[in-house]
């Protein structure tokens, strides 16, 4: 029987094994029978939506890859702004009331932890990483 | 259509409080939860039981302090929280160190518990 998941990825891009875990996971998640029906980004996690990842042409860029999964299968990417804000992952929003740099892609959703509960309440299973 | 279901959700906390914040961004998290009426249990493990402490003073770390919304917990209707035995043996600390409301169990009764939750969450 098909279930609904959702993702929570507290790692941030490249400081670990996480995310390379969370990015295969949520592409096969996608790929089976079951229903993948959202990637919430935390704590580190959050640093997976800044654009402004400068990373060497032999390693990877998170940052792209969950924006070109997003691209290819919709699946929302949610961002929690105030664990991103102290990070210096900055929502237009936040960029705009501040007055400081904007440093996420558009891909992600400025977003909050009623989100995570919202993922929480709705999905069958839900996998943090 | 995705339905709403009512969960029964664990968070299991192992960090200790000044080295990250972990301990801090755990209780956002609870208290989110709390908010929409979610039943959160939470329990304490390993270095976890050090953010028990009713005596802290964090004020040096330059983290936001939040000892007092630990303590408050209740008010939220959050009042199941389980410290792990064994955990606080290695730490040192008995039940007069912790805040009020915790209740000291053994391992195996954690792992026991932890059977009967929709949903576990770790920090």
């Amino acid at each position: 029987m098909s279930k609904s998941i959702a993702i929570i990825v507290n790692e941030g891009p490249g400081l670990g094994q996480r995310v390379h875990s969370a990015f295969h996971f949520a592409n096969a998640a996608h790929r089976s029978e079951h229903q993948l029906i959202g990637v919430f980004f935390y704590q580190n996690g959050t640093m997976n939506a800044l654009a402004t990842l400068s990373v060497s042409s032999d390693e990877i860029n998170w940052n792209q890859r969950w924006q070109n999964f997003h691209r290819d299968t919709a699946v929302p990417l949610y961002l929690c702004v105030s664990a991103g804000q102290r990070r210096g992952v900055i929502d237009l929003e936040t960029s705009q009331n501040e007055d400081i740099a904007h440093s996420i892609s558009s891909d992600f959703i400025a977003s909050g932890l009623g989100e995570l509960v919202q993922l929480i309440e709705t999905s069958d299973r839900i996998v943090q990483f | 259509m995705m339905q709403k279901q009512h969960k029964s959700i664990a968070v299991v906390n192992r960090a200790s409080p000044s080295n990250t914040i972990s301990g801090r961004e755990s209780l956002d998290t609870v208290l989110a939860m709390a908010s929409f009426e979610q039943d959160v249990t939470l329990f304490f493990i390993g270095d976890g039981v050090l953010q028990l402490q009713s005596q802290q003073d964090l004020s040096q770390v330059g983290t936001k302090h939040y000892l007092a919304t630990l303590k408050a917990l209740p008010f939220y209707d959050v009042d199941q929280i389980f410290a792990c035995s064994q955990s606080l043996d290695h730490a040192g600390l008995t039940t007069e160190d912790l805040i009020d409301n915790v209740q000291v169990i053994n391992p195996n009764s954690i792992q026991h518990q932890l059977q009967r939750f929709d949903v576990i969450l770790g920090f």
